[in-house]
């Protein structure tokens, strides 16, 4: 069987606190197509990527996870990726989950692979009530105005396959890039499945994480964006 | 003429006045010129004849004049609104492109090692 070349994205915005970490345990556990977008960082966290060896882009303004994934995703396309994993910078991923995420491509069941917080067999840690109501009414949202019928919309855990990355155009700079990810899997047919990954919510990633009023600037940018594409 | 419409007729003229500077130096398109100067004549026209206000209240289907200059006045400034969002979201489209195309080119690359891969 040919073997696969996985890449991990990482998008990244002043994560010089917990991006050691994260690098060195995809580092530890074999991944060396590590793919680091730094969204115009105040801080060094593209040093950390170089002393770290691994790809390392940096955007020279700040303009959100949305547009750093796009980044990093149109990068690990021209270096032949044939499966790109989206990983976040804040620790609340776990490297252990990834193994799960990139077999269903691997075995041709599905092309993007979505991370779920909320399916059976999910594990989270530490996460707030409010936090878990929002993300229900995002659910709720997705299948309203994308069609798709999915436990968690905002997961930045999710594989896809070499053909859903060239598909999946993601317009959207700010953080209703997740919303509209799943847009483009309708749009374009792609087939999909769920796994179950555990997330770690941590005093610091709940501090560097949407605010609850932003969730709402979210749906409304999604909105405008479903409207201007009408 | 009082006070108010001196400064409408004012306005009115400077308006057109920017908008055929700005068409000058290509910095808006024609259609849009046309918008402005099109209010700008409005605007100096209800100042010159306010009673011209009736004829768009009696058009429009509102009671009092200066009700349809008010109604019709919002409707300008929202559409400018969205104008203006559209056209920050066009230069946001340009401004990330090449923002990417920077950091793309720009990218590190890890310094190669012999141990396999996943």
């Amino acid at each position: 069987m040919k073997s696969n070349k996985i890449f991990i994205v990482i998008p990244a915005y002043n994560e010089h606190k917990s991006l050691p970490k994260v690098l060195s345990e995809l580092k530890s556990a074999g991944y060396k197509n590590i793919v680091l977008v730094d969204d115009g960082s105040s801080d060094d966290t593209s040093l950390i990527g170089i002393k770290n060896n691994v790809y390392t882009l940096r955007h020279p303004v700040n303009l959100g996870q949305g547009a750093a994934l796009r980044t990093g995703i149109l990068f690990a396309l021209k270096q032949g990726a044939d499966i790109i994993i989206t990983f976040d910078a804040d620790g609340q991923h776990q490297v252990s989950d990834i193994k799960n995420l990139v077999k269903p491509i691997i075995e041709g069941k599905a092309e993007v692979v979505l991370g779920s917080r909320f399916c059976k067999g999910s594990r989270v840690e530490n996460i707030p009530l409010s936090r878990k109501i929002l993300l229900k009414l995002a659910v709720l949202f997705t299948r309203v105005m994308s069609n798709i019928k999915v436990t968690d919309t905002h997961n930045g855990l999710r594989a896809l396959s070499r053909r859903a990355a060239e598909k999946i155009n993601i317009t959207i700079n700010g953080m209703a890039h997740a919303s509209e990810i799943l847009d483009e899997v309708s749009k374009h047919n792609l087939s999909f499945v769920e796994v179950p990954v555990t997330i770690k919510y941590t005093e610091y990633s709940l501090k560097k994480g949407q605010s609850k009023l932003n969730a709402f600037r979210i749906a409304f940018r999604f909105i405008i964006k479903k409207l201007l594409d009408w | 003429m009082n006070l108010f419409q001196i400064i409408l007729i004012f306005f009115g003229l400077s308006l057109m006045l920017l908008s055929s500077m700005l068409y000058s130096y290509r910095k808006i398109s024609k259609g849009f010129l046309v918008t402005l100067v099109f209010s700008s004549l409005i605007l100096i026209i209800v100042a010159l004849f306010p009673d011209f206000t009736f004829v768009l209240s009696k058009i429009l289907g509102v009671s009092r004049g200066a009700d349809a200059v008010v109604y019709l006045a919002i409707l300008f400034l929202f559409l400018m609104l969205v104008r203006t969002n559209i056209k920050i979201m066009e230069l946001e489209l340009k401004l990330t492109k090449l923002v990417r195309n920077l950091a793309i080119e720009n990218a590190k690359f890890p310094k190669k090692n012999k141990k396999r891969s996943k």
